[in-house]
């Protein structure tokens, strides 16, 4: 009697010191709060509730190893063991059926253990799992994301050379397929900035930023962002009257900006060009 | 125990009934601590909840100033029939985090926490409530001001896109209170004093009525008529009061005056923006030098100014250099507003203070003429941020929130920057008298990357070579000659450790992703929209980790080169 008084109440009182206040005690289980808890970065107590779990149905465990694999990569202390224990447990959610959609996270997080969880990773695999992904599932959300997670590993390996352009328009080709708006945004952010760096053509860049600014960042600062690169692009292309509606663009959407000036000064120097045009 | 050796007696049953007394005293404490959680909501004596609140400003004024607001919701509150109590504990710079963290974790935090960098991500995380949610409801305090009807995060001049806003976590985890801006702050009694003699008729005349130098030209001139005035009088008076952290916020709107060309010139991504790991490989590969002619220019108004400072002001720290200046020791401070008030309070009647901008050279000075204006404070953004402990009930977190929504509304920041001296963090909001010259200047330019700034290495390497850079004699080509090899020593080491830690973050990022992945596809109509956390996720961590992907492939390449 003693002992289960003396464990409730422990409990209870370590319950009420991890739970977050507020709208997370509305979830309806202790999985659904621990993922709560884990998407706000809060591991411990996101072990603590995934931990608590107990029960005998096959998928009720299934989603519980899946839960405990995706916090033991972030959780303290981040040990080659845990590491170890996390793809053991993202193997066993994927033999227990690859082909649902917790298999199929499983396999991302497999992939993504090898790219760069271990130390040192393990690229080949790497790729090998998300190509194995992005091929046997091009229509599911982590089959997509295995594209884009593809596509900046295999542009950026330390071991081989530089890539040339041929391989940034391979990977633009690859992309095609990415339907998802999140996956397609950043899909066109990683590969703008390929095609400057490996040595693309400059109005390539611009498209690819369009599109990705076309569908809409989901922070303010990253908004900004593109469209100070399609501006400058645009007015590196000669391409005045995009420049212009981008610079406007900015000043009325990012008044705050430290920038601004930047785009004040270029309005004035593009007004003038276009009067010495007129003049011709 | 030796052989022949007995056991001392004792009374009968005495280890049945220690056995006891020890599983007894267990019991109670366990005991306590459930009832301590259970019954967190136990009011006081007088039956009326406490809102507590921590902070690290001992400004002068500043707990008045926080103290009216209490007082004014307190009226409030009672005038609804729902009395409260509200109380500040202000705690010392210098030993706030250890506090802090010592309460979070020990579970005695007060309701409400200042958040200024105190606290790790992970204890962010782990401690203070998020609020993305809560700043989107209309803050019922503006009623009948400008800002009624307005979420409480679009009456913010920033709209909280950055105030309180925690990057690595995409979520806002506090509410800031103020704003800071930079100024020098001269000392009127010495002004008048070099303005009263003849010898200095050009440069009262340079000055204008107020005093104030309009040019970085008339500024050092001032500086060195303090100087004279000190040498004729036999007084100490150092022109500028430097410590570590007073002039390097000099020193740094200096040196990125100079260098905001490269933001135009350089701009690699077509962005207005050079990385500091392409400054890092560039410097690699030798296509930068370290100390180019931008640079350069930068560390010569560095050195200029820095000649001005009490010498081994780099070792000093900030209540040094406030010590000599309300001493009148130091004729000029560089300092932000949230140290005016505590200038006025140390001060007090014995002088009146000038105040101005930091001044910097106009475009083609002579020798720094890669300046494009004066530097603008559109960047400024509200600070001070308070974030509401998760260790309570939700009944007391929404007690606390409700203070920091007339805190920070019209009619509680009104009262505020009446009574500190500071800056609103909220729009439409008057500043006090006396404290226009504070207010962000929105004109002007960026500054540009400090390269002493790219990593915490090679601000040591700036730091301990600065004495070089203000002696006498050939200082800027002594530094320079020391301050390069240096530099070039540290960029590797400093590239990876970035990596390392760029990486680390992304890592974490996964288990975020694959959360918020969960939430969105098993509770996708619940409040906490999974789906919407999982953009704002992916879009802060996938385009950073290709770009650190890049750049370590870069110097990987380049390291493998130098070794064939």
């Amino acid at each position: 009697m003693l002992p289960l008084l003396l464990a409730s109440l422990l409990t209870l009182a370590s319950t009420g010191a991890v739970l977050p206040p507020g709208p997370p005690h509305e979830l309806p289980d202790p999985l659904a709060q621990a993922m709560h808890a884990a998407a706000l970065q809060d591991f411990p107590a996101a072990l603590q509730l995934i931990r608590s779990v107990e029960s005998d149905s096959p998928p009720v465990i299934r989603e519980r190893d899946f839960c405990l694999a995706l916090v033991l990569l972030s959780a303290p202390p981040i040990t080659p063991g845990r590491t170890n224990e996390a793809a053991a447990l993202f193997q066993r959610v994927r033999e227990a059926d690859p082909a649902d959609d917790l298999g199929i996270a499983a396999l991302f997080y497999l992939a993504r253990i090898e790219q760069t969880h271990r130390s040192p990773p393990n690229l080949d695999e790497a790729a090998r799992r998300f190509e194995q992904l992005a091929n046997s599932h091009p229509d599911n959300w982590f089959g997509q994301f295995a594209i884009l997670k593809l596509a900046s590993l295999e542009l950026n390996r330390a071991d081989r050379s530089k890539p040339g352009v041929e391989r940034v328009d391979y990977w633009l080709r690859r992309g095609e397929s990415i339907t998802d708006p999140v996956l397609l945004r950043n899909f066109c952010w990683t590969m703008g900035d390929a095609v400057i760096r490996h040595g693309g053509s400059l109005e390539r860049a611009l498209e690819i930023y369009q599109k990705g600014e076309a569908i809409g960042y989901s922070r303010f600062d990253i908004r900004a962002l593109m469209i100070v690169r399609i501006h400058n692009l645009a007015y590196e292309l000669g391409r005045t009257d995009l420049a212009i509606e981008a610079a406007q663009r900015y000043i009325d959407e990012h008044s705050r900006s430290t920038i601004v000036q930047f785009f004040r000064d270029r309005l004035r120097e593009l007004a003038a060009t276009e009067e010495e045009r007129s003049q011709l | 125990m030796k052989p022949d050796a007995r056991p001392i007696p004792g009374p009968p049953d005495s280890g049945k009934w220690s056995r006891r007394l020890g599983v007894g005293i267990i019991v109670f404490m366990l005991g306590g601590a459930f009832l301590q959680v259970a019954f967190r909501e136990t009011l006081p004596d007088d039956g009326i909840p406490r809102i507590r609140f921590a902070h690290t400003l001992l400004h002068g004024g500043l707990r008045e100033a926080l103290d009216a607001v209490a007082r004014d919701y307190e009226a409030l509150m009672e005038a609804r029939g729902t009395p409260v109590r509200v109380e500040q504990l202000a705690v010392p710079d210098r030993t706030y985090q250890q506090w802090l963290r010592t309460q979070l974790v020990g579970g005695t935090a007060p309701e409400i926490v200042m958040n200024q960098a105190n606290l790790s991500t992970s204890m962010v995380a782990r401690y203070l409530v998020p609020v993305s949610d809560r700043i989107t409801e209309v803050n019922p305090y503006n009623e009948g001001t400008p800002l009624e009807g307005l979420r409480w995060r679009d009456t913010f001049f920033d709209g909280m896109e950055y105030g309180g806003f925690v990057f690595e976590l995409a979520e806002h985890h506090g509410i800031p209170v103020s704003a800071s801006t930079t100024r020098i702050f001269a000392n009127r009694r010495i002004l008048d004093e070099i303005l009263a003699d003849p010898a200095n008729a050009r440069l009262a005349e340079r000055l204008g009525p107020e005093g104030i130098p309009s040019s970085y030209d008339a500024f050092l001139e001032l500086c060195e008529a303090a100087r004279r005035l000190g040498e004729s009088t036999g007084r100490v008076i150092i022109p500028i009061a430097g410590s570590d952290t007073n002039a390097a916020l000099i020193i740094d709107t200096l040196v990125g005056n100079q260098t905001s060309r490269m933001l135009v010139h350089e701009q690699p991504l077509f962005d207005f923006r050079v990385s500091n790991d392409q400054l890092r490989l560039d410097m690699l590969t030798g296509e930068r030098l370290v100390v180019d002619e931008l640079y350069r220019a930068g560390l010569q108004l560095a050195r200029e100014v820095g000649r001005q400072m009490q010498p081994g002001f780099i070792q000093q720290r900030r209540e040094d250099a406030t010590f000599l200046f309300t001493q009148e020791r130091a004729f000029m401070i560089a300092a932000s507003v949230w140290d005016a008030a505590s200038f006025r309070s140390i001060m007090g009647e014995r002088f009146d203070v000038v105040v101005f901008p930091i001044p910097t050279p106009e475009p083609g000075h002579p020798r720094a003429p890669f300046s494009y204006g004066p530097p603008t404070e559109l960047g400024v953004f509200p600070s001070g941020v308070f974030g509401l402990v998760n260790i309570h009930s939700h009944e007391r977190v929404e007690r606390a929130l409700d203070f920091l929504r007339y805190l920070t509304s019209h009619p509680g920041q009104t009262t505020f920057v009446r009574q500190s001296g500071w800056l609103p963090a909220i729009s439409e909001v008057d500043p006090a008298p006396g404290t226009e010259a504070f207010m962000p200047r929105l004109e002007g330019y960026p500054l540009g990357p400090r390269l002493h700034e790219i990593s915490p290495d090679h601000r040591r390497v700036f730091l301990t070579r600065l004495h070089l850079l203000t002696a006498p004699q050939d200082g800027l080509e002594r530094f320079i000659e020391s301050f390069e090899p240096a530099f070039l020593e540290e960029i590797v080491p400093s590239m990876q450790s970035a990596h390392r830690n760029a990486l680390t973050a992304t890592n974490q990022q996964d288990t975020l992703i694959g959360a918020a992945w969960w939430l969105a596809t098993r509770h996708p109509d619940h409040a906490f929209d999974g789906s919407e956390k999982l953009g704002l996720l992916v879009d802060s961590s996938h385009p950073n980790e290709a770009n650190t992907l890049f750049f370590q492939a870069e110097l990987q390449r380049i390291l493998r080169r130098s070794r064939e």
